[in-house]
């Protein structure tokens, strides 16, 4: 479950999004921007902008195909402390389980799901809606779960 | 050498020492052209022995990591050589979260790979 209830938020933003990757940009910045106003900066700073990064492009091109009659709702939430991102687009939704690790040796090199794989490990939690249109990433500044990955 | 907008290229003898024009390399068509730019270094301009320098990247996403691996895989095809150098920590994190730096040999600084070259 996710420990948003009682978080004083310093800043939100809910916005629908035609499928267009400029547009995603732009609430992008406007996160990091929140995010630098909350004090957050370095890796975690770094590891929201690349998770949100990949929901957003994934949302566009795998959920909606890119198809500009559909649009994404994106909601983001944060606090000096704690980011809480939700990305709903209008595809028919992917099954998590069916998609393989991409780090298996022989799946190393493709091109497929190493998106979904940064997010699962650069976030402290990560959801998918029963019908897998909606992502939904919890991230915990400075998190001990997330430890820097060794060499 | 054919034209090039994302990316700087200089020669230190045997080696094409890359450099990138982008701080932020997210945008799809720049990406695209990217990698279009990349590729062409080994198909075109027939370099073969290359060291991607990250100075000054800030930040890359997963599509920009795909066409790294397009280039790694026309220089096999070459025989070619590819080495990367100067990413900032939490980039070179993201090789190591999705084990690419098991596919890409990842120095240092550039006088790091450039020795590794010539060993």
């Amino acid at each position: 479950m996710l420990p948003t209830v009682n978080i004083d938020w310093a800043w939100t933003l809910s916005r629908k999004l035609p499928s267009d990757m400029e547009q995603g940009h732009v609430v992008i910045e406007e996160l990091v921007q929140a995010l630098e106003k909350s004090d957050w900066e370095g890796r975690d700073l770094f590891q929201v902008r690349m998770a949100v990064e990949e929901g957003i492009v994934n949302s566009i091109e795998h959920g909606n195909k890119r198809d500009t009659t559909k649009f994404i709702q994106v909601e983001f939430k944060v606090s000096p402390t704690f980011c809480f991102i939700r990305i709903t687009d209008e595809g028919a939704g992917f099954c998590r389980s069916a998609l393989r690790d991409c780090t298996d040796d022989d799946l190393l090199e493709k091109p497929r799901g190493r998106g979904v794989h940064l997010i699962e490990n650069l976030m402290s939690e990560v959801f998918y809606s029963e019908c897998g249109n909606q992502l939904t990433m919890f991230r915990k500044r400075n998190d001990p779960k997330l430890a820097i990955a060794k060499d | 050498m054919s034209t090039k907008r994302r990316i700087v290229v200089a020669e230190n003898g045997p080696v094409s020492v890359v450099r990138f024009v982008d701080k932020k390399i997210v945008d799809s068509a720049s990406i695209e052209m990217l990698g279009e730019e990349l590729n062409s270094l080994v198909l075109v301009d027939k370099c073969s022995v290359l060291l991607l320098n990250f100075e000054g990247v800030e930040f890359m996403s997963s599509a920009a990591l795909n066409k790294l691996i397009s280039l790694n895989s026309k220089l096999k095809a070459v025989q070619g050589r590819l080495k990367l150098c100067n990413l900032r920590a939490e980039i070179k994190e993201v090789f190591t979260i999705t084990r690419l730096d098991r596919v890409f040999d990842i120095r240092k600084s550039e006088i790091d790979a450039l020795e590794a070259f010539s060993l």
